[in-house]
């Protein structure tokens, strides 16, 4: 019986450990983390299925793949009976761009990718050179998070709360860990190259709001599966400051005014800041790590900056084939 | 100084006071009602643009006052008064079991229409032939009504809850009636054109759920609206059927209909039931009673307008004002359109 550990219960976290439950069903799960649900990056996150070329760095097929293996599992459940559960929609909105070109990844998997014409766009009040109508889905963290868990437990899977400050406390507890904490990595397992890319939002009440919309400027209005809207955002590179910034929310407010007239009017729920953790290549891949001669099987899964939503599934995926190759090297072993 | 009386403050009682308002800032103007929102016909629809049940009121007519009405949903939709009118510009499906229509784009270039891909036929519709998607607009009546309640009582228009029998009984008090009766016109001046078309509407809380759906197959009329307050779920249209309460096979059916399209909305939870009569004639009335004896105040009508009183209130009303204006000029003792 293969004891595995899954360290962090973000969006990638809980998605790992169940593909690894439904993989290697004879695996125990456990799960450790110091920020569930609320408390996790994931929570404040749009959740809208938009990724792009642009902004997530590294291998093209595999990112496509990624992408296509998280659209097919999300976008199932969007058109199914447990929409409401999951919080996965479909859901239409607006891209603006400075391209007439709408990003690659994105038109692989969506429902529809439409150019909006100058009518349109006049209609609207656009004032941006091309506007892309995409049929896409959203996927609330506020369901989501929760549902992962639930889905977990239902499996076998525990968790528990635990700072950890070291892979080496794993040693000898568990035949596998998988590392799925974010930007934590930095102190935990020395990983420089991971970075946050500070965003702050707004929710409010505004459920006749019923379109997404994103610029390129970072500014975004993404309706949940509440009917509450995320509005945001920014993108700030190497900023680890978690404080709400109360003069820049107003300057959100404003921004998305200019694209949904009387938004500034709702009422707001709250102000947040998320740190997006990011490393260029996202990180999945197995690892066998030394402490003082006594070894860890590790895999990676981490770095997923603003997709984590849209890729982690595809990425949980894979990283739960790694432990799998993981079990098999074991049994060879064990074997010999 | 004339003394106006709109009777009814339904949709199009309430939209013919406001622009008679907008022409004659100074007038004194009243409306008389038995049922304000969110009690009229109005609040139940749900309401997504579009014209139907309008007999055979001349196509130019209704085309004009569609016209009008879509340019002012679209004016309120982008501006800021969106959240109190809950006018939503929302984009959706429209399906038929008919086979493909020839044109991919609707006439409006607003808002191009677009054939569906086969991928959303299969997932969505698998019982349908055709469809497209479109961006149009959705009115809540039970926010629309109270924000032109609003602007039309900070105009200094004033409100009577009563119910009159006959129209004669506004005399003296009035000089000029507009008639925005709906349904009761039947009773109120023995209109026998009038007939409702009974309309059975589920509303339940599902926010995920952000498009319109309608499915046109055959008989069966079924739609999704994803209102501001919940989502409603329809539709039955009865010819004839005075029954204002609720049915269940008729809920059950449509339930079960809509369940089809959105396997979800077995999950979500019931807000209420409606049953509204659509106030259907031969075709839309909308002129001056030519003077007789038999009406002691001079009277526009403006009812029966079917299915299609939200797709034509904002035109309709401005059509009422011009009529009011001819006979404040007197330019005009019997105008029929």
């Amino acid at each position: 019986m293969v004891k595995i550990a899954v360290i962090g219960a973000g969006v990638v976290g809980l998605s790992t450990a169940i593909n690894i439950q439904e993989l290697i069903p004879t695996a125990t799960v456990t799960l450790f983390a110091d920020k569930f649900e609320k408390d996790t990056t994931s929570w404040g996150a749009g959740g809208l299925f938009r990724p792009t070329f642009h902004h997530i760095k590294g291998d093209k097929e595999l990112i496509r793949r990624w992408v296509e293996a998280s659209w097919n599992f999300y976008s199932a459940k969007a058109l199914s009976s447990e929409s409401k559960e999951i919080g996965a929609f479909v859901i239409d909105g607006y891209s603006f761009s400075s391209k007439k070109e709408a990003d690659p990844l994105i038109e692989s998997v969506a429902f529809h990718v439409r150019l909006l014409s100058d009518k349109e766009k006049e209609c609207r009040g656009f004032r941006y050179p091309y506007v892309h109508l995409i049929s896409t889905i959203s996927i609330s963290p506020g369901q989501l998070l929760p549902y992962l868990m639930r889905r977990f437990q239902q499996q076998g899977g525990t968790s528990y709360f635990r700072t950890v400050a070291s892979l080496e406390e794993f040693v000898g507890k568990f035949d596998i860990v998988v590392n799925c904490t974010a930007l934590a990595c930095r102190q935990l397992i020395g990983d420089e190259s991971i970075f946050p890319v500070r965003g702050q939002l707004r929710r409010v009440r505004a459920p006749w709001i019923k379109h997404w919309y994103l610029t390129e400027d970072d500014t975004y209005l993404i309706p949940q599966a509440n009917g509450e809207v995320t509005l945001g955002g920014c993108r700030q590179k190497g900023n680890y400051h978690l404080e709400v910034d109360k003069q820049f929310s107003e300057d959100i407010s404003k921004r998305c005014e200019q694209l949904v007239p009387g938004v500034t009017s709702a009422e707001v729920i709250f102000d947040w800041v998320g740190l997006r953790p990011t490393r260029e290549p996202i990180r999945v891949e197995k690892e066998l790590m030394d402490f003082n001669g006594n070894k860890l099987r590790v895999v990676h899964n981490y770095g997923h900056g603003a997709n984590g939503i849209s890729l982690s599934w595809g990425t949980a995926v894979d990283a739960a084939e790694l432990v799998k190759d993981w079990t098999r090297q074991m049994s060879f072993t064990s074997r010999l | 100084m004339k003394k106006i009386c709109v009777v009814g403050a339904g949709i199009i009682g309430l939209s013919s006071a406001i622009r008679i308002q907008d022409r004659y800032p100074k007038i004194d103007i009243t409306i008389i009602a038995d049922k304000f929102s969110p009690n009229t016909t109005s609040d139940g629809a749900g309401a997504l643009f579009e014209v139907f049940a309008v007999g055979d009121t001349p196509l130019e007519l209704v085309q004009k006052w569609a016209k009008e009405t879509w340019d002012h949903l679209k004016n309120v939709a982008f501006s800021v008064e969106a959240d109190s009118a809950r006018v939503q510009h929302v984009s959706g499906y429209w399906v038929t079991g008919d086979p493909p229509m020839t044109s991919e784009t609707s006439p409006d270039e607003e808002n191009t229409s677009r054939r569906l891909t086969s991928e959303e036929m299969q997932l969505l519709f698998p019982r349908a032939k055709s469809g497209k998607f479109f961006t149009s607009y959705l009115v809540d009546c039970t926010s629309y009504l109270p924000w032109l309640m609003k602007q039309y009582m900070n105009k200094g228009g004033k409100i009577i809850n009563k119910t009159i029998q006959s129209l004669d009984e506004l005399y003296p008090l009035y000089d000029i009636i507009i008639n925005c009766s709906g349904l009761h016109s039947h009773q109120l001046l023995g209109d026998k054109e009038l007939f409702p078309a009974r309309g059975e509407t589920i509303r339940v809380h599902a926010p995920w759920i952000k498009h319109f759906y309608v499915q046109d197959i055959g008989d069966e009329f079924t739609y999704i609206f994803p209102g501001s307050k919940n989502v409603v779920l329809g539709a039955t249209f009865q010819k004839g059927n005075w029954n204002t309460k609720p049915n269940h096979e008729d809920r059950a059916a449509l339930f079960e209909r809509c369940c089809q399209i959105h396997p979800s909305l077995k999950m979500a939870t019931v807000d209420y039931n409606w049953v509204g009569l659509r106030p259907c004639r031969s075709r839309v009335r909308l002129e001056m009673e030519p003077r007789s004896a038999h009406t002691k105040c001079r009277v526009i009508h403006n009812y029966g307008h079917g299915g299609a009183g939200i797709a034509l209130h904002w035109g309709c009303a401005q059509t009422v004002v011009d009529l009011l204006q001819d006979l404040m000029n007197n330019t005009s003792i019997n105008s029929k359109l």
